[in-house]
């Protein structure tokens, strides 16, 4: 009886779960979502390499022109060169978001694990500090620290961004923790006389994985927002970036003006980015969802 | 499934030499032990009285297989996680070979870890879906005193599946998605097996496995007890199979015991009223022999309440 | 089994014990498959079997069996990937396969309806208990009067042994026994001819069990229903149907009167089931071991049988149908 004629619900469930094993979030919008999230940086890594930096200074083309063949994006109302600008303003956000992203999930991953299955005082401990980190508005804050300390390098913003994000995994993955550890192969490797330690990260945190991505890629979605968002205030960094330059047009009235290249094309790359991101997420979302079951239950 | 008449002493590992606690002393006791869980805090603070004055003896030579029975809310998973050192009791002992089980857990844990191991109820989540069936064997090998060398690790992995009639090939590298439920359950026997406990605590072992498997896991049950000297705490709420393996019946409901004794005489000739109820519940697999009047009637002669809403 | 050879033999067997009516379920040659992976499979393989009127029908089996999407399939729950392939399900004549939304309305609760497995997937556990019924009595059978609904409710929940109080109740608030006869209430509200039973008992403790039992068969004789009792559990089989029907990998391999099947066991898997619930009755000369062992023979004995295919019904016995060469 240990291989029925006639499938049951059983071995669809069995066959349903060995296509799990193949990457099920590899979705044509996936794709889609990764190729919006990086053209930009890949173009602009590529055109930085054979611009010149000159034309970052003031005055390197003529004020307020138009695209034209020595300056394929034209220039702003100082005469930078927009192409370089730009090429050299793009990946410092990137860079931002990917760090701080990286940073904050992989420490909220960390105290989400362990907050989740030591339970007791430490997670009381943990869980109230995680608790107050969320209510920290991180736009506020990052408005505050980065107006304090004025111009800081792109590693210290991601820094800072991290600082304020973490507690959004930890309580995701904490939460997923403090169901996953009732699961009888815990007891099992309890009873096997298996460390907390190992425990934790050989048998939870492998199931954890599809949580992991999905917060990750949300991290990293917040961190460029704030990222961004502070920037477009003019805070963060004074290197340039797309935020800045963003900000550069609208206060130098690029839009009234009629100065298109001046804004468009960095409102075209920051909402790529973010549309990138959200399809990103949708799609790693359905690893974390797992609905993937198409039959009835087992009769 | 061979059967290669070892005694239980020959069975036994190194480990036994420095086995947990007085071997003289009973295998395990508990006395008058209650168990009773807070939630909330400060005024608010409610009590769940899991277990009262609840006193056990299992003497170990020669082993037995003692069945506690109860319904759910019986206390009877509380007992099992006290005896596994997983919880602690609010009153009493609770004694591994005379010493208590908080000690052992903590110290000479390696010891008393592996004599005192646990089958479990649902043969689906007892194995991580990330990991092949046999990393189940690479664990307890690695932690425990089991084998000398790899070798000697392989020859004695393919002895415990040989026990439990499966193949080595088949089972140790496939997914545990890929076994059917009683095969599972089959494997975690074979990792008991390994072990070569001296008690088992078994927690609904059966109650999730298809009906045609049940016997042969019973029955690899009774031959960890005959070929291993393994005594069991058998834990269900299915009294047919208690009836059928256990050499001890004790009753189990709301945290107290209700009735215990030899399984046979329990269930034939039950004295307390909740006893009787839960005898003339069962329904026995003849339609020659259906129940008789209603269990309502039956109730409020015995007067016992059945249900208590949550 | 073609339902034209069933009458031809049934005339052969005594008159005396076939119903006067028709049948008030009768599933012919049905195939329910799911894709996969592996291509279609069928978890439900040429099914033919009857449901007479006001008689409980067990339907057993084990995990694979098929006997849920059975289950599934009479009531119009199959959805992609599964789908019905083939066969008719005539309940009191009209056929429910292939139904629209629309066509199962006036069905769905008034014809038929379903005690499921576990009644936390039933109730919704942020209404009322009197509320939910009341809606299910407006959905199926039009807006009722406040007052009357009331009173229709109350006299149901009485009729399934609970009280009033359980009206105004949320459903954490009752014990696993009392939601299970709430959800026995809700299923006979509109006095349905069929009702399907999918292990209505398998969470509950015994006793509780043997009461639930009891209510839905009380129930089930004052309406003049007929019952589908699913489930795995034989003891509670036997204490409840009149007629027993056995599946094996998507087929039907015995079916008969209950007293047949558990005194006279033709198929090697029936007997293996029969026999893998150990009776407390006393007796106990069947050691373990015996019973293991046998349980391992049969097991091989069906699974031989299997191999070529699992042939169709015959008769061998009175209304008794085995699958045997």
């Amino acid at each position: 009886m240990d291989a029925p004629l006639v499938a049951g619900p059983e071995t669809v469930q069995r066959a349903a779960a060995a296509r799990r094993r193949r990457p099920v979030w590899l979705t044509g919008s996936f794709v889609l979502g990764l190729i919006l999230l990086f053209w930009p940086l890949v173009a602009a890594l590529t055109i930085g390499l054979v611009v010149d930096p000159r034309g970052l200074r003031i005055g390197a083309a003529p004020v307020g022109s138009a695209p034209s063949a020595l300056h394929p994006f034209g220039s702003d109302n100082a005469g930078r060169d927009l192409l370089t600008l730009l090429a050299v303003g793009t990946p410092p956000t990137y860079v931002i978001g990917f760090v701080a992203g990286f940073l904050a999930t992989a420490f909220g991953t960390i105290i989400g694990l362990i907050s989740g299955y030591a339970r007791g005082a430490t997670d009381t401990v943990l869980r109230g500090i995680i608790d107050v980190t969320l209510g920290i508005p991180a736009l506020a804050v990052a408005i505050i620290v980065t107006a304090l300390l004025g111009s800081i390098s792109t590693e210290q913003l991601a820094l800072v961004i991290a600082v304020l994000i973490w507690a959004f995994p930890a309580r995701q993955i904490r939460s997923q923790v403090l169901s996953l550890r009732e699961q009888q192969y815990v007891f099992i490797s309890r009873l096997s006389n298996q460390g907390s330690l190992s425990i934790v990260f050989t048998e939870l945190l492998p199931n954890l994985l599809p949580f992991v991505m999905a917060s990750l890629v949300a991290s990293i979605s917040f961190a460029i927002l704030l990222a961004v968002g502070l920037q477009l205030l003019s805070l963060g960094s004074a290197e340039p970036t797309l935020g800045l330059v963003l900000q550069l047009a609208i206060s130098g009235g690029a839009l009234s003006r009629g100065m298109w290249w001046w804004w468009l094309p960095p409102a075209i790359v920051l909402v790529s980015i973010f549309i990138g991101l959200f399809l990103l997420s949708t799609s790693v979302d359905r690893l974390s969802n797992p609905r993937l079951r198409e039959v009835a239950d087992a009769g | 499934m061979s059967t290669d008449g070892r005694t239980p002493a020959d069975a036994r590992t190194p480990a036994d030499a420095n086995g947990a606690g007085n071997p003289d002393a009973p295998l395990l006791e508990l006395r008058h032990v209650g168990k009773a869980f807070r939630s909330g805090r400060g005024r608010k603070a409610t009590s769940l009285v899991a277990l009262e004055d609840f006193s056990l003896t299992l003497d170990g030579s020669p082993p037995r297989i003692v069945a506690l029975a109860g319904e759910s809310g019986s206390g009877k998973t509380t007992v099992a996680n006290l005896v596994l050192g997983f919880l602690t009791p609010t009153h009493g002992e609770v004694l591994y070979r005379g010493r208590p089980v908080a000690q052992l857990r903590g110290r000479s844990g390696t010891g008393f870890r592996q004599e005192v191991q646990a089958i479990t109820q649902d043969p689906y989540s007892a194995f991580n879906p990330f990991y092949r069936v046999g990393r189940v064997f690479d664990t307890v090998i690695r932690n425990f005193p089991l084998a000398s060398g790899p070798e000697d690790a392989r020859a004695k992995v393919a002895q415990a599946l040989d026990f439990v009639g499966l193949s080595p090939e088949r089972m140790l590298d496939a997914y545990p998605h890929q076994l059917s439920g009683g095969e599972r359950q089959r494997v975690m026997v074979a990792r008991a097996f390994l072990l070569r406990p001296r008690l088992i605590i078994a927690d609904e072992p059966v109650s999730m496995v298809d009906a045609s498997i049940r016997a042969t896991i019973l029955e690899l049950m009774l031959r960890l007890r005959n070929e291993l000297g393994v005594s069991f705490l058998y834990i269900t709420h299915d009294l047919s199979t208690a009836y059928r393996i256990a050499d001890e019946l004790i009753i189990l409901r709301r945290g107290q015991v209700v009735e215990a004794g030899d399984p046979r005489t329990v269930i034939e000739h039950p004295q307390h009223p909740y006893t009787r109820l839960l005898m003339s519940s069962i329904p026995i697999p003849d339609p020659d022999h259906r129940w008789q009047g209603r269990i309502a009637e039956l109730q409020a002669e015995l007067n016992e309440d059945l249900e208590v809403p949550a | 089994m073609q339902a034209d050879e069933r009458t031809g033999a049934d005339a052969e067997g005594s008159a005396a014990d076939r119903l006067p009516d028709d049948p008030v379920l009768s599933v012919e040659n049905l195939v329910v498959s799911y894709a996969s992976a592996a291509g279609r499979r069928r978890a439900v393989d040429d099914l033919t079997f009857e449901v007479r009127r006001a008689e409980t029908y067990g339907l057993v089996g084990e995990s694979g069996s098929g006997k849920s999407s059975t289950a599934f399939a009479i009531l119009g729950l199959i959805k992609p990937p599964g789908q019905i392939e083939g066969g008719r399900i005539r309940l009191e004549g009209t056929d429910l396969v292939g139904l629209t939304r629309e066509a199962w309305r006036p069905i769905r609760w008034r014809r038929i309806s379903l005690v499921p497995q576990g009644a936390m997937n039933a109730l919704n556990p942020v209404m009322r208990v009197g509320e939910q019924i009341g809606d299910a009595i407006e959905a199926h059978d039009g807006r009722q009067d406040a007052a009357g609904l009331r009173e229709r409710i109350v006299a149901l929940l009485e009729s399934v042994g609970l009280t009033e109080r359980v009206v105004r109740a949320y459903p954490h608030e009752l014990s696993g026994g009392m939601k299970q006869r709430a959800c026995i209430a809700m299923a006979i509200a509109l006095e349905p001819a069929l009702i399907i039973a999918d292990e209505p008992t398998s969470a509950l403790d015994v006793v509780v069990q043997r009461a639930v039992a009891e209510t839905l068969m009380e129930v089930k004789q004052r309406i003049g229903a007929s019952v589908i009792l699913i489930g795995h559990d034989l003891g509670l089989q036997a204490q409840m149907v009149d007629r027993l029907g056995v599946m094996y990998r998507g087929r039907l391999v015995e079916t008969g009167p209950s007293r047949e099947l558990f005194h006279h066991p033709q198929h090697p898997y029936t007997e293996l089931l029969v026999h893998s619930v150990p009776s407390i009755r006393g007796g106990g000369d069947d050691t373990l071991t015996g019973a293991a062992r046998r349980a391992r023979e049969l097991a091989a004995a069906a699974d031989e049988l299997a191999k070529t295919g699992i042939p169709t019904l015959r008769l061998v016995g009175p209304d008794h149908w085995a699958a045997l060469p």
